[in-house]
C-alpha cells in the first residue's frame, strides 16, 4: 500500500452512548479511499451504530468523523455523498426497480437523460436489465439485493456503507455475491464499508478488516495479519478457531524460546522480544498447524490420545488429550493423500513448526 | 389438532354455522328479491318486474326519494372528505411522531367514540347544537357526520401509517431527498391505501346513518335513511325493498374496494 493514499473516513476518539449505555469506546479508525474495508464482531459490537453515525442517523456523542479530511457531522443525512445498502435492503414498495434506482439521482436534481444513461448502465452492471419494471416485491432475494446495491451505488458517493448485506441470502448466493461485490468494488472504485458477523466472508473479501468486539475496535489489519497474528484473545477466538494454552517462559535465547504448559508438556517457538524468565503467557496454536505423525518416528515428539473426531468432508477434527490432561483441537486435511480416519483412543505424535505459535503476554 | 379444528368436531357445529348465515342473509335475501316482484303485496310473489325500481325513479314519490338521496350523497361525500383529512391529520400527528406526554391517550381518546352509543351521541350533539343556537338542517346534518365519522377514518389510516417501517424513510433521506419529497415521494403513496379505506369507511358509516341524522336533521330536510322511515311508517311498500337494494348495491360496493385495497396492501407487506 502506498503511503501517501487519501484517508476516506477516519474515526477520531469517537463515543457513542445511548443514554447509560456505551455502545462506542473511543473507536480510531482510517480507512482508505477505494478500500474495501470491513467492520467485523458478533452481533450487538456496534458496527450497525458505527455505520449509522456516518450515514448520519445518529449523532456522535464524543469525537469527530471526517470524510476526506472535511468535518461533515454537521449535515444532515442528505447532504451527506455517503450512500447505505441496508440490511433488510429497504426498496420503496411502491417504485419499480428502475424508479428505486432513478430515486438518490431524481433527488440529487440531476437531468433525465443523465438519471436514464446512469440507471440504464447501472441495471446492466447486475443483470437486472429485464426486472426494470418489476416491484421489488416479485423479485428474488439475490435480485432485490443487487438492485438495493446499486441504488446505492448510482448516485456515485464517495463512500457506500453496507450493512449485512448478504446475510438474508442462502449459502450458495452469499458466495457468488462476494465475488460480485468485490467485482463493483473494484469497478467503481467508491471505498466500501462493509459490515458483517461472518470471519469468513471478511477474511474473503476484505482489504482491511477491523474487528470490534461490545463496542471496542480490537484490532485493523488485512485478513493474514489478523488471522495469522492475532492482538488478543478475543480477535484470536473470534476469527477462526484457535487452541489457547496458557503456559510460562521456562527458556530464553537468541533462536529461541521454550515454554513450559503442564510438567512434561513443554513446546518450543521462536524468539519473541520483551519477554522474560517465569513470565506468564497465553500460546496460541491454530489447529490447522499441528501435524499428526506416527509414533515412533520420533521419540522426543509431543504425543497424545485421540479422544474425539469429527469428520468435516474437506478435513476432519481430532480432539487431542496431551500431558497435563490438555485437549488439543487438530485439523488434519482430507487432501492429496487419502487417509483413514485415525480411531479414537490411539496414541499419536504430534508436530508443528516454531513459527506457527502466537504469543501474547497475559 | 388445531383450535379451529377441534372447534369444527363439536357436534353440531356445520348446523349451527349455516344458521348463523341464514339469519344474517335472509332478510337482505327477502328484500333483494321481493323488490322485484310485481305484486303489491309484499308477502305473496306475483311475478318479475323493474316497476318499483320505475317507480322510486319516476312515481308520485320520486322526487322525495330524489332530494333525499342527493342530500344523503353529497353530505357523505363531503363528510368522508374532510373527516378523513382530519383523521390523516390526526394519524400523521400522533403515529409518526416520537412519543409525547399523553400520546397513548391521544390514541384511544380518537377512537373511542366508535364504543360510545349512537344515541348519546345524538342526544348530546343535538343538546349542543341548541346551546350554541345552530340552526338544524343540511349543515347540521354535516357538522354532526363530520365529527362522528372521524374515528371511523382514523382507524384505517393510523394501522396503515403504523405498519410503514422507519427504514423507507431512511433510505430516502440518505438517498438526498429532504423532508416534503420524502412525504410526498415515499410517505404519502404508502399511506395511500389506508387514507382510501378510511374514506370509504367514513363516506358509508355518513350514508346509512339514521340515529344522529334523525336528531339533528330539522324539519324539512332528509337523507336516505329518515326518507325511507318516514315512507315506511304508512306501511311497506314494495319501492322500500327496491331503494333499499340500491343502497345495498352501493354499500357492497365500497365495502369490495375498501377489502380489495387492505388485501393488496398485505400482499404488499409479505414481501
Ligand atoms: N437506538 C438505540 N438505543 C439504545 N441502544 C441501542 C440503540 N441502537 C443500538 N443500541 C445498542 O447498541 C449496541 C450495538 O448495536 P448495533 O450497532 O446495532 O450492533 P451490531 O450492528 O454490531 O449488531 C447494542 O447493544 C444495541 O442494543
Ligand atoms: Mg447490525
Amino acid at each position: 500500500m502506498e503511503e501517501s493514499q487519501s484517508v476516506a473516513i477516519e474515526f477520531q476518539k469517537v463515543v457513542k452512548k445511548f443514554g447509560n449505555f456505551t455502545a462506542i469506546h473511543n473507536a480510531n479508525l482510517k480507512i482508505n479511499d477505494n478500500e474495501f474495508f470491513t467492520l467485523l464482531g458478533p452481533s450487538g459490537c456496534g458496527k450497525t451504530t458505527l455505520l449509522r453515525m456516518v450515514a448520519g442517523f445518529e449523532d456522535v456523542t464524543e469525537g469527530n468523523i471526517l470524510l476526506f479530511g472535511q468535518k461533515f457531522m454537521h449535515l444532515p443525512p442528505n447532504k451527506r455523498s455517503v450512500n447505505t445498502v441496508f440490511q433488510q435492503y429497504a426498496l420503496f414498495p411502491h417504485m419499480t426497480v428502475y424508479e428505486n434506482v432513478a430515486f438518490g439521482l431524481r433527488m440529487k436534481g440531476w437531468s433525465k437523460g443523465n438519471i436514464d444513461t446512469t440507471v440504464r448502465e447501472m441495471l446492466d452492471l447486475v443483470r437486472l436489465t429485464p426486472f426494470a419494471e418489476r416491484k421489488p416485491n416479485q423479485l428474488s432475494g439475490g435480485q432485490q439485493q443487487r438492485a438495493a446495491l446499486v441504488r446505492a451505488i448510482a448516485p456515485k458517493p464517495k463512500v457506500l456503507l453496507l450493512d449485512e448485506p448478504l446475510s438474508a441470502l442462502d449459502l450458495k448466493l452469499r458466495q457468488a455475491m462476494r465475488m460480485e461485490l468485490k467485482q463493483l468494488q473494484k469497478e467503481t472504485g467508491i471505498t466500501f464499508v462493509f459490515v458483517t458477523h461472518d470471519q469468513e466472508e471478511a477474511l474473503a473479501m476484505s482489504d482491511r478488516i477491523a474487528v470490534m468486539s461490545e463496542g471496542v475496535i480490537q484490532q485493523i489489519g488485512k485478513a493474514q495479519q489478523i488471522y495469522e497474528g492475532p492482538k488478543n484473545e478475543i480477535v484470536a477466538k473470534f476469527i477462526g478457531e484457535t487452541n489457547i494454552l496458557d503456559a510460562s517462559v521456562v527458556g530464553l535465547n537468541k533462536e529461541e524460546t521454550k515454554y513450559r504448559i503442564a510438567e512434561d508438556f513443554i513446546i518450543t517457538g521462536e524468539s519473541v522480544e520483551g519477554l522474560t524468565k517465569n513470565q506468564n503467557v497465553k500460546i496460541l496454536l491454530r489447529p490447522e498447524k499441528i501435524r499428526i505423525t506416527p509414533l515412533n518416528v520420533n521419540a522426543t515428539a509431543l504425543r497424545g490420545v485421540i479422544e474425539e473426531s469429527m469428520y468435516l468432508g474437506t478435513d476432519t477434527e481430532y480432539q487431542v488429550k496431551v500431558s497435563g490432561g490438555v485437549i488439543l483441537k487438530i485439523r488434519d486435511q482430507n487432501g492429496f493423500e487419502r487417509r483413514e480416519l485415525i480411531s479414537l483412543g490411539s496414541h499419536i505424535g504430534l508436530s508443528f513448526s516454531k513459527d506457527s505459535i502466537r504469543i501474547l503476554s497475559s | 389438532m388445531t383450535l379451529a379444528n377441534s372447534v369444527r368436531s363439536i357436534p353440531g357445529f356445520s348446523i349451527l354455522a349455516v344458521l348463523c348465515l341464514v339469519i344474517l342473509y335472509a332478510p337482505l335475501l327477502v328484500v333483494m328479491v321481493y323488490s322485484f316482484n310485481d305484486s303489491v303485496s309484499i308477502t305473496i310473489w306475483g311475478g318479475f318486474s323493474l316497476r318499483w325500481y320505475e317507480q322510486i325513479f319516476f312515481g308520485l314519490e320520486a322526487e322525495k326519494f330524489q332530494k333525499a338521496a342527493w342530500n344523503s350523497i353529497t353530505i357523505a361525500f363531503m363528510a368522508a372528505i374532510v373527516s378523513t383529512t382530519i383523521a390523516f391529520s390526526a394519524a400523521v400527528g400522533v403515529v409518526r411522531t416520537s412519543p409525547f406526554k399523553g400520546k397513548n391517550l391521544n390514541i384511544s381518546l380518537l377512537s373511542l367514540p366508535i364504543m360510545v352509543p349512537e344515541i348519546v351521541t345524538a342526544v348530546a350533539t343535538l343538546i349542543f347544537f341548541s346551546m350554541i343556537s345552530f340552526k338544524l338542517g343540511y349543515t347540521s346534518i354535516l357538522v354532526a357526520h363530520i365529527v362522528f365519522c372521524i374515528p371511523f377514518a382514523y382507524l384505517p389510516i393510523s394501522a396503515r401509517i403504523q405498519s410503514i417501517e422507519k427504514v423507507y424513510e431512511e433510505a430516502a433521506l440518505d438517498l438526498y431527498a429532504n423532508r416534503k419529497e420524502i412525504f410526498r415521494s415515499i410517505l404519502l403513496p404508502l399511506m395511500l391505501p389506508g387514507i382510501i379505506s378510511g374514506f370509504l369507511l367514513a363516506f358509508i358509516i355518513s350514508l346509512d346513518d339514521f340515529i344522529i341524522t334523525s336528531f339533528v336533521k330539522g324539519a324539512g330536510v332528509e337523507t336516505l335513511p329518515t326518507a325511507i322511515f318516514g315512507s315506511i311508517k304508512q306501511g311497506i311498500k314494495p319501492d322500500i325493498m327496491a331503494l333499499s337494494t340500491l343502497l345495498l348495491l352501493v354499500s357492497t360496493l365500497f365495502v369490495t374496494i375498501s377489502y380489495f385495497l387492505s388485501r393488496a396492501d398485505i400482499k404488499n407487506k409479505l414481501n
